[in-house]
């Protein structure tokens, strides 16, 4: 090995919402002298504001620091940072794959969470050195020997290994640093050998145009290098690259087990695909680093324009919005009930309110989302089988051989007192049981197949009330598996909307179609005519609500004096109709598109 | 165009009635009233290069019968010396059951007067009271009498109909006195709680209960119905005569002709602009004594305005408007076929069901 190499270490931090990643990873920082006190911000790997509210990390990004350890030699540490949502379980993969060994930082009041022991195992199958760190010992409500027990029976690890922490105190900074340089092993690779950098995130800086984060894995980079992305034979000339301190800053080069950045006047991010390898388009990899997966939506639903937003105000705004979010997919979609908006693909749900909100605050879009779909595959009688994004696509039954659809495995961490709680919601969401086990004396990790669609809607919420917040929740995606699902239809007299169609188990259908029905007679307002609203199957009628038809408005007088006060009231309620969507003769408003989420 | 209405708002009544939310203030005082009759004048001078031709004149309140005949007298005079007015012009007042009797009536014809419309409300006992009306039933039927041996043919009473616990039955007895009077027309109101009435504050404080949607349903139908059978035809939302006794007056209001009005809050319309005056008595004479319009809101109406001012207006009529005027022609059929509506060569009209809910119409076809 390279004397180079041997003073390099690239960790991650794994860690559940909240349990102080940012805190600390900013008190690693403060020691290696990277942060000058004034610079300080709060967190500063969090950099969008929304991230910060939300006490979640959205966007990966990687910090190079330097440590002179207490062997007197001076290490290269870079700490790539992990997304800490289970909507991003692949980015996750790929960042670790980046690192020979991650921190596994435990919360001492809390104990291990569902999502840290997703990702500890898959940090376990990368074959990383696993550094338990239990933190927020300050605390009163610490339980040390709660958490060391679990390390042992539920990592398997030695907890006597773990390094006890403070990120808020500074608390056991420079034993954390002493263990990074001592048990992460220095990374592997050989500069001479063609390049071959890991993507593991990306971003668009509006100088540099799209921009890369790699780990080099072998060879090296550096301006003016032709390189080629392998999964797509696209090639650029680099213009940069770089490592953060934690400022962006421009290197010579970078080299084998090198984590940086790296421009190369890259327009559109989605060329610049997370697991992808960049190679030397001179001198080419024969091979791509394993593992590539191109980030796949998991979740589809319509977004239309409402209120005073056109179709192309909203055009522009996702165009501008997916520059920085390469998981993103839109395509234009004409709905008769809402006129012309867009089908996109989000990586899950979280990924879909963060779209959401960052285009309402953002670029100030009014919109109107249909409820939220996953991808089904059907099998035609023809031996064909088709992807389903939208439910209104589905096919006639009578074409239909069978309706497939994705499966996760949900682990699940609880306190022993809810888990009665817990079966029943996850049987209502036809889970079927497949581990369950004991992690400390209180505490139960149950694990369940569950249709994917069916934690959709209001999984996360119904877990959260049933467990008053104290179970924790995580998932991977399994395989499709065959259902007796039918498609509902929702009718306005007598018409199809469209935008409420939905695919549903056909043991809730009965109960689901009564409640939507329920629920749109109650957010519908009375007008002019009567509206007629049917939940069918096919031809079939399940559900049926009416509203009646208004009879009578106030009858007011109407002379001289009265005619502009007069006029402006009907404007007024004119105006108040322009968030109604037009059916038909009958005006929708935007409550009943979001019926189907609350009809559980 | 000419102007062809004048409107003239005398704003003193001898109470206040809890459900009024035309101007008008509690006062009785000569003084006030010639002083008032003399501003009247002074205003109608300022508006002496407009182009009148004057149809009709209306005395509206307030209580126009509060006042001595004579300076109703006065006033008129002034309009026939001043202003170009049209043989076989239509001059009404409004009266209250209290006030006129047979000689005032006797006086008022004298001036040209030819049209009374007394604000009776009802026959009930009861509901008068809770109107807060402070005149008795007998006090209307012996003013109709004395008005039609005046010589008074023109005569309208005004019913308000939808007062808290009101019956059907009730109202068909009103229906039955009303449609026994040697009178021609009938204005129908249903009770509206106006805000800044006392009203409307206690219907807001749920002391007063408006009856439901469906009982004041039955009540607008049994007043149609009734008198539709009994030779009162509806010519507007709230209006019913018999053929040849329509108002001359208030239909410039909904057929977009000009009117001019004068006094404490009369809105005018001339030249698509409509304009309104102060409602304070006091600023009145102060503007009026400057020397000034006493004009204090004014709207220039957008030729979106007036088209939709005309189907507003235009649809509370029988005939209707021009289908020409709508936007949204689609719904036309689906009101037709519901029965809301009725098509018929190039106009569109609300049936008895539509007409109930006009406001909904009217911002559905523009």
């Amino acid at each position: 090995m390279s004397d180079r190499l041997k003073y390099i270490r690239n960790f991650s931090i794994i860690a559940h919402v909240d349990h102080g990643k940012s805190t600390l990873a900013d008190r690693l920082m403060e020691f290696c002298g990277a942060v000058e006190e004034r610079e300080k911000k709060d967190q500063l790997l969090d950099s969008l504001d929304i991230e910060r509210e939300r006490g979640i990390t959205i966007k990966l990004q990687a910090v190079r620091l330097k440590y002179k350890a207490k062997d007197q030699n001076e290490y290269t540490l870079h700490l790539i940072d992990t997304p800490g949502h289970v909507d991003f379980g692949y980015e996750v993969s790929r960042s670790l794959a980046a690192c020979e060994g991650a921190l596994l930082l435990i919360d001492a009041t809390q104990g291990i969470e569902a999502q840290t022991l997703a990702t500890f195992w898959q940090a376990l199958n990368l074959d990383l050195e696993i550094i338990p760190v239990i933190n927020k010992i300050d605390l009163p409500s610490a339980d040390v020997d709660r958490i060391k027990q679990q390390i042992e029976e539920v990592l398997g690890l030695d907890s006597e290994e773990a390094i006890l922490a403070s990120g808020k105190a500074g608390i056991g900074i420079e034993e954390i640093l002493e263990a990074i340089v001592n048990k992460i092993p220095p990374p592997k690779g050989n500069e001479n050998e063609p390049l071959k950098a890991l993507i593991f995130d990306s971003y668009y800086d509006p100088y540099r145009g799209a921009v890369a984060f790699v780990r080099i894995m072998d060879g090296q980079v550096k301006k003016g290098t032709r390189i080629r992305l392998m999964s797509t034979g696209k090639e650029f000339d680099v213009t940069e690259v770089g490592a953060q301190m934690p400022k962006m800053t421009a290197l010579d080069e970078m080299k084998a087990g090198d984590v940086g950045y790296i421009a190369a006047s890259i327009k559109d991010v989605k060329d610049i695909r997370v697991g992808d390898t960049i190679t030397d388009a001179r001198n080419p990899a024969p091979q791509p680093i394993p593992g590539f997966r191109p980030a796949k939506p998991m979740v589809y639903a319509g977004l239309y324009p409402t209120g005073s937003t056109t179709f192309e105000d909203m055009r522009d705004a996702l165009e501008k919005y997916s520059i920085n979010d390469s998981a993103l997919t839109y395509e234009i979609e004409s709905s008769p009930a809402l006129g012309l908006g867009f089908r996109c693909g989000f990586l899950g749900l979280l990924h879909m309110e963060i779209v959401q909100e960052r285009l309402e605050r953002e670029y100030g879009i009014e919109l109107i989302t249909t409820a939220p779909n996953v991808i089904y595959k059907v099998r035609l009688k023809t031996g064909e089988e088709i992807e389903i994004r939208n439910p209104s696509q589905l096919p006639e039954p009578t074409k239909i051989d069978a309706i497939l659809e994705p499966y996760i495995e949900a682990s699940i961490i609880t306190p022993s007192e809810y888990i009665g709680a817990i079966m029943q919601l996850v049987q209502e969401k036809r889970g079927v049981q497949k581990g369950f086990e004991y992690i400390d004396q209180n505490t139960a990790l149950l694990r369940y197949e569950i249709p994917m669609a069916e934690v959709l809607f209001d999984f996360h919420d119904k877990l959260k009330t049933a467990t008053r917040g104290y179970a924790s929740f995580d998932y991977e995606l399994l395989d499709y598996k065959e259902g007796d699902l039918v498609k509902m239809d929702i009718l306005i007299n007598g018409e199809t909307v469209d935008a409420l169609s939905f695919i549903v188990h056909r043991d809730k259908a009965y109960r689901i179609g009564r409640n939507i029905v329920d629920k749109m007679r109650e957010v519908i307002p009375r007008q002019l005519f009567e509206v007629r609203i049917q939940a069918v199957i096919g031809s079939k009628v399940i559900a049926s609500a009416k509203v009646a038809p208004l009879r009578r408005d106030v009858l007011a007088k109407c002379y001289g004096g009265d005619v502009t006060r007069k006029k402006k009231l009907l404007e007024k309620q004119k105006e108040g109709k322009k968030r109604m969507k037009q059916f038909g003769k009958v005006e929708l408003p935007q409550e009943a598109f979001l019926s189907i989420l609350k009809a559980e | 165009m000419k102007i062809k209405g004048l409107y003239v708002h005398i704003p003193f009544c001898s109470i206040k009635c809890p459900y009024c939310d035309f101007t008008s203030i509690v006062l009785n005082n000569n003084q006030v009233y010639e002083k008032y009759i003399d501003a009247l004048k002074k205003e109608l001078s300022l508006y002496k290069d407009f182009h009148f031709n004057i149809e009709t004149i209306y005395f509206g309140g307030g209580t126009p019968s509060v006042l001595p005949p004579k300076l109703i007298g006065d006033l008129i005079e002034f309009v026939y010396k001043n202003f170009k007015i049209k043989e076989n012009h239509e001059i009404t007042i409004e009266a209250n059951p209290n006030t006129y009797r047979y000689s005032q009536f006797k006086e008022i014809k004298s001036f040209g007067v030819n049209r009374l419309s007394i604000g009776n409300q009802t026959f009930n006992k009861k509901h008068l009271v809770s109107l807060g009306r402070n005149h008795t039933p007998e006090d209307t039927i012996n003013m109709v009498n004395d008005a039609v041996k005046a010589g008074f043919e023109n005569i309208s009473l005004d019913l308000i109909y939808g007062m808290e616990n009101q019956t059907l039955k009730e109202l068909e007895e009103d229906l039955n006195i009303y449609t026994s009077l040697p009178i021609k027309h009938i204005s129908a109101y249903m009770l509206t709680a106006y805000e800044d009435t006392p009203l409307g504050s206690m219907v807001l404080d749920n002391k007063y209960k408006l009856p439901d949607e469906e009982t004041t349903t039955q009540m607008f139908k049994l007043i149609d119905n009734y008198l539709e059978s009994n030779g009162f035809y509806r010519y507007e939302l709230s209006n019913w005569a018999k053929k040849g006794f329509e108002c001359k007056h208030n239909l410039f209001y909904w057929t977009d002709k000009y009117f001019l009005g004068i006094g404490v809050s009369a809105w005018s319309y001339v030249d698509g602009e409509r304009f309104g005056n102060t409602k304070n008595l006091t600023e009145y004479f102060d503007m009026i004594g400057k020397g000034k319009k006493p004009t204090k809101f004014r709207e220039i109406l957008s030729e979106e305005d007036k088209r939709f001012e005309k189907i507003m207006l235009g649809l509370r009529l029988k005939e209707g408007v021009n289908i020409n005027l709508i936007k949204n022609k689609e719904i036309l059929k689906d009101l037709q076929n519901e029965g809301l509506g009725k098509i018929k060569e190039n106009k569109f009209s609300l049936t008895q069901d539509g007409l109930m809910l006009i406001n909904q119409i009217v911002t559905r076809l523009f």
